[in-house]
């Protein structure tokens, strides 16, 4: 069982279906709790569908990696990508008391994972756009 | 069973399936509603509704997790329902789903039932 998982993909939603399946290889190996899972599978959604969105322009091609650390106590999930800078945490948050018919789904998704992790901060690092997701779990 | 996440590998996340109960739609789709699979699921209610099928439940009971792509084909199901005077319930979610449908502050939102059967009695009544 190896701690570490690291998984590139192109700037395609269709390339999006590997990742998914890596990330589900990585929770049965280290048999994470569901709702640590669903954490995960949400968060990696919400910012690589992000960054294929923001982060370049028509028919330029990027590349995303994702990887999973689980520390002792924790899952560290983070997102680079190689697009324009973009921080998805600047985003604001949804006003949550609208109705449904005028509820703007924009920020949903930054709101979705700030209320799922522990931790999460944003990093421009050698022209790369590095998103850093801490979940923590009970120490192993 | 109709393919609603095909991509161009042919790789499918979710597929729906369509049945009817009393005069009431109801969609049960199975996978992710996630960025790749949700505007597909979310068209084909939306054509289902247009086409009439103003009563529908969408049962949410074979969803593995849902993101906010999930939750923006659900809204705009809505705002055709609504549109169309129809009645949209959901029902089956799983204890991840509905976490994550009190973290967007939908839970008061949707008609939301615990079993098919309320679901269709709920999506049915005047």
């Amino acid at each position: 069982v190896s701690d570490e998982l690291e998984f590139h993909l192109v700037n395609d939603l269709a390339a999006m279906a590997g990742v998914v399946e890596a990330v589900e290889g990585f929770v049965a190996e280290h048999r994470l709790p569901a709702e640590a899972a669903n954490a995960l599978y949400v968060c990696v959604d919400e910012a690589v569908s992000n960054a294929i969105a923001h982060g370049y322009p028509e028919g330029e091609r990027g590349e995303i990696a994702v990887r999973l650390h689980r520390r002792a106590d924790g899952v560290v999930l983070e997102i680079e990508d190689d697009g324009a800078p973009f921080d998805p945490l600047q985003a604001a948050s949804p006003d949550l008391t609208l109705p449904l018919a005028a509820r703007p789904i924009g920020g949903l998704g930054i709101h979705l994972i700030r209320s799922l992790m522990d931790e999460v901060s944003y990093a421009r690092r050698d022209g790369r756009n590095v998103l850093k997701l801490t979940r923590k779990l009970a120490t192993r | 069973m109709m393919p609603a996440g095909s991509s161009r590998g042919g790789w499918v996340s979710v597929e729906v399936i369509e049945s009817n109960a009393d005069g009431v739609t109801v969609l049960e789709p199975r996978g992710r509603m996630d960025a790749v699979s949700s505007k597909p699921f979310g068209d084909r209610v939306v054509e289902l509704i247009r086409a009439g099928s103003t009563r529908m439940l969408i049962d949410l009971k074979g969803i593995q997790y849902i993101s906010s792509a999930g939750f923006r084909a659900l809204l705009i199901a809505h705002k055709q329902s609504t549109d169309s005077q129809g009645r949209l319930v959901l029902c089956g979610l799983s204890a991840e789903v509905r976490r994550m449908f009190e973290l967007g502050a939908f839970l008061d939102l949707f008609a939301i039932c615990g079993t098919r059967e309320e679901g269709i009695a709920k999506a049915k009544a005047k």
